[in-house]
């Protein structure tokens, strides 16, 4: 498949703004699809080089397995401490609180 | 004496051994010149009160005849993307502005076992992303040389506080360029090795296939010194090796990319590389013509990879189990929020491209096209390495530019990083040495990039040309 040069859609840029979690204010989303265009524009120089297959369908071919001794390098509970002092919200059981990941109301 | 944060490394060790200076006189002078240039915003913390009490130790122990190592009483600047145990480590983010480093990363321990001190954190662009530190949360870096220009970026405010003598020396991070551009804008050394030889562990990861840790410094035997102690195989990091030597040959073949060097070169920046070239044929080095043909293609490759990389590494920043959360009425807007209040723009503005050319439908043409092109650049390298020993091109198309110059097109600040990303794409070595300054009194850099563990030959290039600047010191 060849890169498009397609237009990008404000549709498209609030579906990838929900996929990554970032709340966007509507100057933003127009500000964005400017520049989406102009980057993706310039990627489509890539359209040019010819690649051979295996290296396309084979992004981890660059990539070596590195193996460790599989054991707990840490003591258990070694660092809960110095870790939950950054932790915005800790209950007394030293559990990170967070909103309910089920949300009934909906 | 007085000044002593105008010493380099080399300088200051020499003059400690004799017993002329102090390490608290050092740390002194540097926190003196870091109050008197405030303007420049290179430092975003300065650890005053206990790197005089660590400078005070180091003295104790030079006088008791118990050394830590080569660079005891050493005061160095640390990029604020790379943890020291117990400081505040906010990769210039508004994310992290309360986050403490639970641990020193590798390339710290590494220093601290030699008895360097720590100066500071200083600015960067939020998260490493940006070629001219204005991408901060934190207010943007000057150029020292002229305060109306950038520093570059990312690692703008460490480039900043070496070419200011705010520090002897300093570590940055190059996934782009991010060491030798701001190097080249500043007038110092920046030195991004080859990917592997410096541990990451402890560096907050923006592109893990081309982040690299490196020193800046004030000569090329400094940046040596340095690379010599951060770098070597680490079980933190499985992607960490040992660095290796290349044979060095006296009279080195250099190649010229004339192709890829001719596009868009501001003209100041194109004389004083023929010049270099020409000085560099007058020592005897052969100079030999060499066509990289894919590496035109470097900076799209890159702006496919590293964002699709950058979109995956900040998944982690959700505001649940650290970083600066903002509360929602529900899990998912404390997601939106928290992620949409605390990046800046270009950080998002990376991570919505990363998620495009990773969506469904789009990933092979976007992610494995730029996959198989690095093999190309890589292939291109191998095969120009078979016939030099070095490859030389400038550091950036241009001096350092104006603040406010570039911030509006991305695009236009992206092209300033040409010349140094086909080096990360490759994980090859490269160097950047000040060569030269424009009329107006902005450094130049030139780049040098050799094979896979070149270092040794990099040093032994860089030194002769910065003999032939005169800037040795």
């Amino acid at each position: 498949m060849l890169i498009s040069n397609d237009m990008v859609s404000k549709e498209e840029v609030e579906h990838l703004a929900r996929l990554s979690r970032l709340a966007l204010t509507e100057n933003e989303k127009e500000s964005l699809i400017k520049d989406l265009q102009s980057i993706l524009g310039y990627i489509s120089e890539l359209n040019e080089v010819l690649v051979e297959d295996g290296a396309v369908s084979d992004p981890h071919a660059l990539v070596d397995n590195v193996m460790r001794i599989d054991d707990n390098s840490n003591q258990v509970g070694g660092f809960t401490d110095d870790v939950l002092v950054v932790a915005p919200r800790v209950d007394e059981n030293k559990y990170l609180k967070v909103k309910a990941v089920l949300d009934q109301n909906k | 004496m007085s000044d002593l944060n105008k010493l380099t490394i080399s300088q200051s060790r020499q003059l400690l051994d004799q017993g002329e200076i102090s390490a608290l006189d050092l740390v002194q002078d540097c926190l003196t010149e870091i109050d008197n240039r405030k303007s420049l915003n290179a430092f975003l913390e300065v650890f005053s009160d206990q790197v005089i009490t660590e400078a005070k130790e180091s003295d104790k122990r030079r006088s008791g005849g118990s050394l830590k190592g080569i660079l005891d009483g050493i005061p160095l600047a640390i990029k604020d993307n790379i943890l020291i145990k117990g400081r505040t480590v906010s990769s210039a983010s508004l994310m992290l502005k309360n986050y403490q480093a639970t641990y020193d990363a590798t390339v710290i321990s590494k220093l601290k076992n030699q008895g360097a001190l720590f100066l500071g954190r200083t600015n960067m662009d939020e998260f490493a992303m940006g070629g001219s530190t204005e991408n901060s949360a934190f207010g943007q870096t000057r150029n020292p040389h002229n305060e109306n220009k950038v520093p570059g970026g990312s690692s703008g405010g460490s480039a900043s506080a070496v070419g200011g003598d705010l520090s002897l020396a300093a570590l940055g991070s190059d996934t782009g360029g991010s060491i030798r551009q701001p190097a080249s804008f500043c007038g110092v050394v920046g030195l991004k090795p080859t990917y592997g030889t410096v541990s990451r562990y402890g560096l907050m990861a923006m592109a893990s296939s081309l982040d690299q840790i490196g020193p800046i410094t004030k000569t090329v035997e400094d940046a040596e010194v340095l690379y010599q102690v951060i770098s070597g195989r680490d079980d933190f990091d499985s992607t960490s090796v040992d660095p290796k030597t290349l044979k060095v040959n006296d009279k080195m073949v250099i190649g010229v990319p004339t192709d890829f060097v001719n596009q868009g070169l501001d003209q100041e920046v194109d004389s004083n590389f023929k010049n270099t070239i020409n000085q560099l044929k007058d020592l005897g080095h052969k100079i030999r013509e060499i066509k990289l043909p894919n590496l035109k293609y470097s900076l799209a490759c890159y702006y496919v990879i590293m964002p699709a990389e950058v979109s995956t590494n900040l998944a982690r920043f959700d505001g649940l189990r650290y970083g600066n959360l903002i509360e929602g009425d529900n899990l998912l807007n404390e997601y939106l929020n928290t992620r949409g209040q605390n990046f800046g723009p270009e950080v998002r503005r990376r991570i919505i491209l990363g998620t495009y050319v990773l969506s469904s439908g789009y990933y092979d043409a976007y992610y494995g096209k730029a996959v198989g092109v690095r093999k190309l650049i890589k292939k291109d390298y191998q095969t120009a390495f078979d016939q030099v020993d070095i490859i030389i091109t400038p550091t950036a198309p241009t001096p350092a530019f104006n603040l406010g110059e570039k911030t509006t097109d991305p695009l236009q600040m992206y092209l300033e990083d040409i010349f140094t990303v086909p080096v990360n794409i490759a994980g090859l070595p490269a160097i950047s040495v000040p060569t030269g300054k424009t009329k107006d009194g902005l450094p130049l850099g030139i780049q040098l990039t050799a094979d896979y563990f070149g270092e040794n030959r990099l040093f032994t290039l860089g030194k002769q040309l910065e003999d032939l600047d005169g800037k040795s010191r």
